[in-house]
């Protein structure tokens, strides 16, 4: 599953991010107890490339998009922004590389990682969200 | 055969089936003609020329062995050429009268982009093959 794939490497390229504990495959749960929080989580992506075979048979390649997610208190705004900068380099332009069985031929970011303010999208924590959205070029599993 | 979706066409050259590498393939067989108008006439004649066949593909490129897509063409590119196998099928099962085989003993025409590399991108391999010698559509046999 590609956000479980995408944290636990996350979880060995950045320092400081543990599965389970401060790094979600999944919306953060409301059980988390660290102060700063990141999550990776699946959106829309696009029709995968294809070549000829037969019926069910497996793409060239599927394009999936996910966006991670860091989420920060009110008196963390820098050690929120780092972090978010931390997984954009440790994800961006990540190549030929195989995660958890799962080969990965490319990637990329989407744009570079944009702030949601807590009242922009009705946190009523007021948390800082910083999020960069990624495409994956990956094998299908 | 009613009309498909095409996702199973089969190409082999050389021998070695590329189809799950191929995303477009396309048989050419038609023909060239000659003007035969003459004092009289009040529109133009012609009659039938010399067939003109060709295959031409799209092929996912893959330099990963010896044996890949990419190597394979660029290997085939030769002026001693002497011809090679080229098959193609509209659906890769058994040829019929419903999925002829097409049968082309080819060579290579102009170009094919061993490399074509654009950032982000997986790049593809294009190739028009012309007959060396002999161009058959096949529907007996497997």
């Amino acid at each position: 599953m590609l956000t479980k794939e995408i944290a636990e490497y996350l979880g060995g390229a950045v320092s400081g991010l543990t599965v389970g504990t401060n790094l979600w495959a999944m919306p953060v749960p409301e059980t988390a107890l660290s102060d700063i929080q990141v999550s990776v989580v699946e959106y829309a992506g696009r029709a995968p490339l294809r070549a000829m075979g037969p019926s069910l048979g497996d793409p060239v390649a599927e394009i999936a998009r996910f966006q991670v997610a860091v989420i920060g208190q009110l008196s963390q705004y820098l050690e929120t922004r780092q972090l978010i900068e931390e997984i954009r380099q440790a994800l961006d332009q990540l190549s030929e590389t195989t995660l958890s069985g799962t080969r990965y031929l490319l990637v990329r970011e989407l744009q570079p990682p944009f702030y949601q303010p807590p009242g922009e999208i009705g946190d009523p924590n007021a948390q800082h969200h910083f999020s960069v959205n990624f495409e994956a070029l990956r094998e299908r599993n | 055969m009613a009309i498909i979706v095409s996702t199973n066409a089969m190409i082999k050259v050389g021998g070695t089936d590329f189809s799950d590498h191929c995303l477009e393939v396309r048989v050419n067989d038609g023909q060239e003609t000659r003007e035969v108008s003459a004092m009289g006439d009040t529109s133009k004649r012609f009659r039938a020329g010399l067939g003109n066949a060709s295959v031409e593909a799209t092929f996912w490129s893959d330099v990963s062995s010896t044996t890949g897509i990419s190597q394979t063409l660029g290997s085939l590119v030769g002026v001693t050429s002497t011809g090679f196998e080229v098959l193609v099928r509209k659906v890769n099962t058994a040829r019929g009268s419903s999925n002829p085989e097409f049968q082309l003993t080819a060579i290579i025409d102009g170009d094919v982009n061993i490399l074509d590399e654009k950032i982000g991108d997986v790049s593809q391999l294009k190739v028009r093959f012309l007959p060396y010698s002999s161009f058959l559509t096949v529907t007996t046999g497997t």
